[in-house]
């Protein structure tokens, strides 16, 4: 299959920032892409002046923002006005397209509070754990009103569970896996809660809910440790912190330098 | 008010200019001093004890006068990066050159009554198309401003020269000798017709028979000049269909010791003798920058324009497109593009290049080696194209990630294609 280039639109002078990602987007390819990929991202709202003024006077292409400006005034949604967005630039395939169309139509039928949690859920694998756990909270804050199954709240305790791991915080991460597990009961929660365990015992404590687990099982999930271990350190990130050890002062202080300002970077931005 | 459209033809021997009458469309040559002086003798004297220059004629007289030192020659200084020393003071060929083309501007000026300038098209022998760099730097130097420079060559300028003439001037073949000290030069146009766009070709040849103009001074040597160009017209022109054929340079000031060369060269064909022919035809490029759109219909190949054009295909929010990278027909040093595009599914730059003889097109590719490996459509890349040569492209091509989503690896590859 023979590849193709598609000549870039201009970049613009002044670029439409999104907040979620802390980020900055300058062309109409871009701002495809950010829509097809961060769907969840995009509240009924996203379709404002301030869009309208990047896709119009930013990118020159007024034909497309004053089209946008009139579908929104004539009552059409968010899905039908951002897909026509993806039609006019042509950005997307037609396969990628399909993709797109049928995710708008789950949203449109979706629950406001699964709709939130795939938000959540997406900037868990951004990263962005802090902003995930807000978002689960608000949306367990609003149990009611969100009117949530016993099962969606303990796949939202789980996942919240899962974002303060990702943060070191593994007390909080246990007590949020602690109420998931009766709620979802399930064999892999009461696994996460023992690895948490083994990880900080003093952070977790003695969670009841493990007191259930049989030693055979437990001494098979510590085998499975030892085995994450092993393979934590044959991988060529530890290997490079071994070599670094090996080399003179200079080079070695210079690796954990660049090492720790990595960590830190990542872990500010884990936090924001 | 409209600013002078200039072409200036500098040799190493004499220079020599037109302008572009835009009231009858035509250009002429600008006479520098009284008694139809045309040409300038490209040679500057420092005068002593001072810090201003003679130049053409004056600087001659006052370096025989021993007022000064004179420099000449400053083609062959720019073609060389050449240097020369007057009174204990090391001065290089772009100052040199910058000098000369100062005062032979400030002459124009005076000589049209005008002080501002719309375009200069500096046209040289195509042998010294490598001196163009620091006579561009000179000319910068001197005052004219960047954006209304360009460069020709000779043949270029002859193209534009006859093409501007009456049909009927270049119905079948057009030739021109051009005779100086610097030797002698044979020039031919031929148009191909019944096809779009029509074509016209130029070719040029150094003549080996070239010769000092110093025989001319004496009977003998004027008898001899006449054999030689009499030899070459047999073995260039023969029994082809020649409509017309130019006579140029400083050896046709008075063509009468050619006697016999006239009658074999330019029986039943039109005959053109005179000078500026160069300077005049560079005026007619310099009109066509100015006016933005081509002054006649063909598509000019010679030395200095590209044969080939050169073509990208690519998609603009939807459509297909194919971007024209170098135009045939255009001035290699001004063909080329610089333009950002995104890889689809696709590791490679690929170029269309098609000749205007050639009826179809082949493909050349650019690979992208090296850069880093994103998802679908999240690599924008910058595609660099120029020239250096009339059939030397080159190409550069730089990886600019995808806007903050994924930062430029900064990656970069080069590669010169011959055409």
């Amino acid at each position: 299959m023979g590849g193709s280039l598609i000549l870039s639109s201009k970049r613009a002078q002044a670029p439409y920032y999104v907040d979620e990602l802390g980020l900055s987007i300058y062309t109409i390819e871009e701002l495809c892409y950010y829509i097809y990929n961060y769907l969840e991202f995009l509240d009924d709202d996203f379709i404002n002046e301030e869009l309208l003024n990047f896709i119009g006077k930013g990118m020159g292409l007024k034909e497309l923002a004053d089209k946008t400006l009139r579908w929104a005034k004539s009552g059409s949604d968010f899905g039908q006005i951002v897909l026509m967005i993806e039609q006019d630039v042509h950005y997307l395939n037609g396969q990628e397209l399909g993709d797109l169309k049928a995710r708008l139509d789950w949203r449109r039928s979706a629950k406001p509070a699964d709709r939130l949690k795939k938000k959540a859920d997406t900037l868990v694998a951004l990263k962005k754990y802090r902003q995930a756990i807000v978002i689960y909270d608000a949306i367990l804050e609003k149990e009611r009103q969100m009117a949530l199954s016993i099962k969606s709240k303990g796949r939202l305790l789980h996942n919240k569970g899962m974002a303060y791991a990702k943060l070191f915080m593994f007390g909080e991460a246990a007590r949020s896996l602690e109420v998931a597990f009766p709620m979802l009961d399930s064999v892999e929660v009461l696994k996460e809660i023992f690895f948490l365990q083994y990880i900080d015992r003093q952070a977790v404590g003695e969670p009841e809910c493990l007191s259930r687990v049989s030693e055979e099982v437990k001494a098979e999930w510590t085998r499975e440790i030892t085995d994450y271990s092993l393979e934590a350190e044959n991988s060529p990130e530890y290997k490079s912190v071994l070599d670094a050890n090996n080399q003179d002062t200079y080079k070695r202080q210079e690796f954990f330098y660049q090492l720790l300002r990595r960590w830190k970077n990542e872990y500010r931005d884990m936090v924001k | 008010m409209q600013g002078l459209i200039l072409g200036i033809d500098l040799c190493d021997d004499y220079c020599q200019a037109g302008y572009y009458n835009l009231q009858n469309n035509e250009s002429d040559a600008i006479e520098f001093d009284e008694g139809n002086s045309y040409m300038i003798p490209t040679v500057l004297c420092k005068l002593k004890d001072s810090d201003d220059w003679d130049y053409g004629e004056a600087a001659f007289k006052s370096a025989l006068f021993g007022k000064g030192i004179s420099v000449d020659k400053l083609v062959t200084m720019c073609l060389k990066d050449g240097v020369a020393t007057i009174d204990g003071v090391k001065y290089d060929c772009v100052t040199l050159t910058s000098v000369f083309l100062k005062k032979v501007l400030e002459k124009i000026k005076i000589n049209l009554g005008s002080t501002t300038i719309s375009q200069v098209v500096i046209t040289t022998r195509n042998k010294n198309a490598d001196a163009i760099h620091n006579i561009e730097a000179a000319a910068v130097m001197a005052g004219i401003p960047k954006e209304k420079l360009h460069f020709a060559t000779h043949s270029e300028a002859y193209m534009y020269y006859v093409l501007a003439q009456k049909p009927d001037v270049y119905t079948n073949l057009v030739c021109m000798f051009d005779l100086t000290n610097d030797g002698m030069e044979y020039y031919e146009l031929s148009i191909t017709r019944g096809r779009k766009p029509q074509i016209a070709e130029a070719v040029c040849h150094e003549l080996e028979e070239g010769f000092s103009l110093d025989i001319l001074d004496t009977p003998q040597g004027r008898k001899i000049a006449d054999k030689i160009l009499c030899s070459c017209s047999e073995r260039i022109i023969g029994k082809r269909v020649v409509t017309s054929v130019f006579l140029t340079g400083r050896a046709f000031d008075t063509d009468t010791w050619a006697e016999n060369f006239i009658n074999v060269a330019c029986y039943k064909r039109r005959v053109f003798v005179g000078q500026g022919l160069f300077a005049q035809g560079a005026a007619y490029i310099a009109c066509e920058h100015e006016k933005g759109e081509k002054i006649h219909p063909y598509t000019c190949i010679c030395s200095g324009r590209i044969a080939n054009r050169v073509t990208i295909d690519a998609d603009y929010f939807g459509q297909a497109r194919q971007i024209i990278a170098a135009e045939a027909g255009s001035s290699f040093r001004e063909a080329g593009i610089d333009a950002d595009f995104i890889l689809d599914d696709s590791r490679k730059v690929e170029f269309g290049i098609s000749g205007v003889k050639m009826p179809w097109q082949k493909k050349m590719a650019v690979l992208l080696d090296g850069f880093p490996q994103r998802p679908n459509k999240t690599t924008r890349i910058n595609v660099k194209i120029w020239f250096t040569e009339d059939n030397v492209m080159q190409t550069e091509i730089t990886d600019l990630g995808f806007g903050q989503f994924y930062p430029s690896s900064g990656k970069n590859v080069r590669q010169e294609f011959r055409l």
